[in-house]
């Protein structure tokens, strides 16, 4: 917040009054001296999106815990060389092929284990899309629905599980843009005040374990169709500013409600809510269940801590998003799991851990926590989620975010600050670094990666 | 008891009476304005639905940086006549085909990237220095309060002097970009030369004039928008509206949940 604070003040240092007399000045220095930029530009879009990009990944871990993770690798070095493309067929009559995919040529230090140095093939959406009418749509193939209008935890984002394969970053926001889309049904009817949507992603496979070899060519369904997914939801106007979401949703085999909420706080904020809840086990027992299932774990494993069995429980996250006068956006997010660990649970699991080393508690300890960040749920109830970002920052195309995920608990958090500087909006310069801060026995504290620091360029090819 | 009561109704009927010619003139002021605004409207915006190209360029110590192309689709709402605006990125190439829509309750955003609609403020910039509802096309008259203020001769754009009518705008409607807006209205064309807009704080955001008005879709319409901003006073941002079309515009377009739909050719 530091860093916040003397960004708005160094933004708002450059304020100052002026007089007419000064604006028609500045006016003809800038504008009417200026040569005029070209503004040749044709509406109808090409309907080619190409990206050529190279991302480096460093991380650094953590050498002391209460509970070691079983595989320690230091420092660990990911490069990941890519093209990223997005299509679709131009607009023209009742059908409709969308495409959105990535090439990577992936390249890992020795010391990082398994991740495969090779090529890798990220299919994140192909799919055809129907209109048999201006407002109806049916869309059949790989498709990337997400759902919610929380900023860090999604309790509605239905087909979130293991769909993001590189946890290069700790912005939400930003996982969402590169993730696979499951092979589904989805039909949409939309009029003038709402929507009706229903998906149907069936089961196609058994589920692969974790760290499964990435190979070139794959629909990858161990990871994204290996459970029965059905989402029912609708939206409706029912005021100016009063258009809330209601969805039914069916996943690990259990019946959700959810709702999504926003509202507008004047001109610079907006607030908004997401909320689901239904019977289902804690996010505990769901990852040893899982590693059952895919022989992680064996088949005599229990839950540590908490229960087994399923019972209603609720998520929320709940935030407000503020805009300054210096552009500089700043969201607060309060998150809940009811499903995740309580502060006693994790307190009862740490004690048991440091106390039996060697045994299985320790594998599932570290397996779990796995588990929460493919299935991208928080892994204790209580998590503080805070932004602050700002487009356009001192110079034109540089934009600067920091972030944190804060424990209310214990205090720890993981916290993130990043770059990014456009040039003409082709190439562009990323940076970003995170740290996990706390003691060892705290939720991001006991994190193995310490430290990390990734470096970007991309190119947007016109 | 009565001797004070009668005191109290005499100030008090004074009181009227001295207020009586200032409440007349307020709501003189009122009506004037908002007739005048009316006027402005006509002149900004066509009454039915059409398209625009907006091109923005940011100079900064008089040197352009890059562009934003948006190609512009705005129609009245057949309730509140308040205008409803769809906006699409042509340009550069890293946004385009992103889309933002202004409803006037709300505002979403839609990255093809993430397949996702975000809410957002109407106060969030995503064109540089230059607010959504600066290059979103806006009925003045749906959104704020008008009262006349004074008749003012004023330099425009160009320096000429010109004779106009100076307005003050409060916010009437939720979505509305701006807390207060002080403008001026040429008073021979209706035209607005030029606007301040201030921020819920009281504080200037920015110095707007418009200029190079021609006639498209059967009025006069400013061709060039040029935003002085009150918080970087090294920054100014060029808007050119260009390409104006009379469209059909479906309601459908207007849902948010169409924005993932959306084909424009």
């Amino acid at each position: 917040m530091t860093a916040l604070s003397a960004l708005l003040i160094a933004k708002t240092a450059t304020a100052q009054t002026s007089t007419p007399e000064d604006d028609l000045d500045r006016l003809d220095r800038a504008v009417s001296t200026a040569r005029p930029a070209s503004a040749q530009t044709n509406p109808h879009l090409p309907p080619l999106n190409l990206r050529a990009g190279d991302t480096l990944d460093l991380a650094f871990s953590r050498h002391s815990f209460t509970i070691p993770p079983p595989v320690q690798n230091s420092p660990k070095a990911i490069n990941r060389l890519y093209l990223d493309m997005r299509w679709q067929t131009p607009p023209a009559g009742d059908f409709g092929v969308h495409l959105s995919d990535r090439i990577n040529l992936v390249n890992t230090s020795k010391q990082a284990g398994s991740t495969c140095d090779c090529l890798r093939n990220d299919l994140r959406e192909l799919y055809t899309t129907w209109s048999p009418g201006d407002a109806i749509f049916v869309d059949l193939g790989w498709t990337n629905f997400r759902n919610g209008v929380a900023s860090a935890f999604n309790p509605t984002d239905v087909f979130k599980d293991r769909a993001v394969l590189d946890f290069d970053t700790a912005d939400a926001s930003v996982l969402r843009e590169d993730r696979l889309g499951p092979l589904m049904a989805r039909g949409q009817y939309v009029f003038d005040k709402g929507s009706i949507t229903a998906a149907y992603a069936p089961r196609l496979s058994d589920p692969d374990p974790f760290g499964e070899p990435n190979s070139a060519v794959s629909f990858r369904t161990g990871r994204i169709n290996a459970g029965e997914r059905f989402i029912l939801k609708g939206n409706v106007r029912l005021g100016r500013d009063f258009a809330p979401e209601v969805l039914v949703f069916k996943t690990h085999g259990d019946w959700r409600l959810g709702v999504n909420l926003t509202r507008g706080l004047g001109d610079k904020a907006t607030a908004y809510v997401e909320a689901a809840g239904g019977s289902r086990r804690t996010l505990a027992a769901d990852a040893i269940q899982f590693g059952i299932l895919t022989g992680a774990l064996p088949a005599q494993a229990t839950t540590p801590v908490g229960d087994d069995g399923k019972q209603v429980l609720a998520q929320l996250a709940a935030g407000v998003n503020y805009t300054t006068n210096a552009n500089v956006t700043l969201s607060v997010e309060y998150d809940y799991n009811g499903a995740g660990l309580s502060p006693d649970d994790w307190r009862a699991w740490m004690k048991l851990g440091a106390a039996a080393p060697g045994l299985l508690v320790r594998g599932q300890f570290w397996y779990a926590r796995e588990y929460a960040q493919q299935f991208q749920e928080p892994f204790l109830q209580h998590n503080i989620f805070v932004r602050a970002g700002s487009d356009n920052a001192f110079i034109r195309d540089l934009s600067l975010s920091g972030l944190a995920i804060v424990s209310p608990v214990d205090g720890s958090a993981i916290i993130q600050g990043g770059l990014d500087y456009s040039i003409n909006g082709g190439y562009s310069f990323g940076l970003v670094a995170f740290s996990s801060v706390g003691a060892h026995d705290t939720q991001y504290g006991s994190l193995p990666s310490k430290f990390g620091i990734a470096f970007s360029i991309s190119y947007y090819i016109k | 008891m009565s001797r004070r009561f009668d005191r109290r109704s005499f100030l008090a009927a004074g009181g009227l009476m001295i207020l009586a010619p200032a409440t007349a003139r307020a709501d003189d002021g009122r009506k004037r304005g908002q007739d005048i605004l009316g006027q402005v409207d006509r002149v900004r915006n066509p009454g039915h639905a059409f398209r625009v190209k907006s091109t923005l360029v940011e100079y900064r110590q008089g040197r352009p940086q890059d562009q934003v192309v948006l190609d512009i689709l705005a129609k009245p709402s057949p309730s509140t006549r308040q205008l409803r605006n769809l906006a699409r990125y042509l340009a550069p190439a890293r946004d385009k085909n992103k889309l933002f829509l202004m409803d006037g309750g709300s505002m979403w955003f839609y990255d093809p990237a993430s397949s996702a609609s975000v809410r957002i403020s109407p106060q969030q910039r995503l064109l540089g220095q230059a607010s959504n509802g600066d290059v979103l096309a806006a009925n003045f008259a749906q959104d704020y309060d008008a009262t006349y203020i004074a008749d003012e001769t004023i330099k425009d754009a160009d320096r000429n002097l010109t004779d106009t009518w100076r307005l003050q705008l409060i916010r009437k409607a939720p979505g509305a970009t701006y807390n207060k807006i002080d403008c001026w209205i040429q008073k021979s064309t209706f035209y607005m030369i030029k606007g301040r807009f201030f921020a819920d704080s009281g504080r200037e955001l920015k110095s707007i004039y418009y200029r190079d008005f021609r006639a498209e879709l059967g009025g006069m319409r400013p061709r060039e928008a040029l935003i002085v901003d009150q918080v970087n006073t090294a920054l100014v941002t060029k808007m050119t509206f260009s390409d104006y079309q009379a469209t059909d515009i479906p309601e459908l377009w207007l849902q948010r949940d169409y924005l993932p739909r959306l084909r424009i050719k």
